[in-house]
């Protein structure tokens, strides 16, 4: 511990610290639009196209009379085999669910990914889509960013998965920051007394705001 | 000479309010960090609250609005907290729920017999889960399907605006690291480096995933 560990610290603080700077803006900007409820909502573009999906699929979710001899297990390997077929007839990527209910001769595959939300609305018995794609502006993509992966959100996708390793190495390199930014606080004499201040004063008002949500 | 002074001065401000800033808003930010972190991996976290029932008479107020009217029964029940009206009132029934970080009180009012069941949910890890909600708490109300969204409760509104407040900061030490780090003697290019990488990775999760699928 000396000159050199200092210079070290003070060099990785600066680099790391220049590095996350975007990520910390994604987050920052987009707590305030969570903070507000504040949304922006994209215009949809609306596309039909033919689908073909095979007779005994379309009876095995859709047809009352076979759905009546059905048991739950039956059912739920008949929806699987729609959503299955559907994903493979649009190639849509991204985070992708389907799973396959139908309501009223229609079905509905959701893919999203950051900046665009694309739904697929199938009629079962038209044997026609509607593929409707959302283009979401840059702070609504802040927004998809902040909430996934997110704890109700297993990601299966690549870009989800890579994301959510992004955003944890955010946090990790925040911690470092505030570490490290503490370490040359302190062995600057100068502004000891001053920070010391501003700490307290952020400690005793987190802590108020604390006491007041949660022991009060 | 007077262009020099003045930035000097600027230059001496800006490091000040970015120790100054990042010191005060230290404890705010490990909160917001780890609890970030948790939001990522609710598997480390695993496992269903505790729950617990019980029953209670309560007169119902027979005037005022449904806040006025949830804050009188809170106040018998001895509950605080911010109050959430999930969807539409069920026949018969009065209920609401009385949000804290640390519990969150469902509460169903008998109209005919007084008789109030309330649930109180905690979380299983408290330290951990308290944590959780605090991330959460002002930004899940979307989830509830309120007819109406007013926050109702003090301390809500003050940690709404330390929210607000921190990310104002946030952006402050950001602005204030990327001016410092533009000064630096002799590590210019390597700044530049960084940031253009962090730029790199970031305009590719904003809008390359769109363009290059």
């Amino acid at each position: 511990m000396g000159k050199g560990f200092y210079r070290w610290n003070r060099q990785l603080h600066l680099y790391f610290g220049v590095f996350i700077c975007p990520f910390l803006l994604i987050f920052a900007v987009s707590t305030i639009m969570l903070n507000h409820q504040i949304r922006f909502t994209a215009e949809a573009e609306v596309m039909p196209v033919p689908v073909a999906i095979p007779e005994e699929i379309v009876a095995r979710v859709n047809d009352p009379a076979v759905l009546a001899g059905m048991d739950k297990a039956e059912k739920a390997a008949a929806r699987r085999a729609l959503a299955d077929h559907l994903l493979g007839e649009f190639d849509l990527g991204g985070e992708v669910a389907a799973l396959g209910f139908v309501k009223k001769g229609k079905t509905v595959l959701r893919s999203t990914r950051p900046g665009q939300t694309t739904r697929v609305i199938v009629d079962l018995v038209q044997q026609e889509a509607e593929i409707v794609v959302q283009r979401h502006n840059l702070f609504e993509t802040m927004r998809y960013l902040h909430l996934n992966p997110g704890p109700h959100r297993h990601p299966v996708w690549i870009g989800t998965k890579i994301w959510g390793w992004i955003a944890d190495a955010t946090v990790y390199l925040t911690l470092f920051l505030t570490l490290s930014g503490v370490y040359m606080w302190a062995v600057l004499k100068v502004e000891r007394k001053s920070g010391l201040l501003f700490m307290g004063a952020g400690c005793v008002s987190f802590g108020v705001i604390l006491y007041a949500l949660v022991i009060l | 000479m007077a262009d020099a002074r003045r930035a000097n001065t600027f230059v001496r401000w800006n490091r000040k309010i970015h120790i100054f800033t990042g010191l005060y808003m230290l404890l705010f930010l490990w909160v917001f960090a780890v609890s970030g972190l948790l939001m990522n991996h609710p598997d480390w976290l695993a496992g269903q609250p505790h729950r617990r029932p019980t029953d209670h008479l309560v007169a119902l107020p027979e005037s005022g609005t449904n806040l006025e009217k949830a804050q009188d029964i809170m106040g018998q029940l001895g509950l605080r907290g911010e109050v959430v009206f999930k969807g539409a009132q069920k026949a018969g029934k009065f209920g609401f729920i009385a949000l804290r970080p640390n519990e969150r009180s469902f509460v169903s009012v008998d109209l005919a017999t007084g008789n109030a069941r309330l649930l109180s949910v905690t979380p299983r890890h408290p330290f951990f889960g308290t944590l959780n909600e605090l991330h959460v708490f002002t930004g899940v109300r979307g989830i509830f399907r309120e007819r109406e969204s007013v926050r109702d409760w003090l301390p809500t509104m003050i940690w709404s605006f330390s929210m607000d407040a921190l990310c104002a900061g946030l952006i402050v030490l950001v602005l204030s690291a990327l001016y410092m780090g533009w000064l630096v003697e002799g590590r210019r290019a390597g700044v530049l480096l960084s940031f253009a990488l962090g730029m790199a990775v970031f305009a590719y999760f904003m809008w390359g995933q769109v363009w290059l699928q």
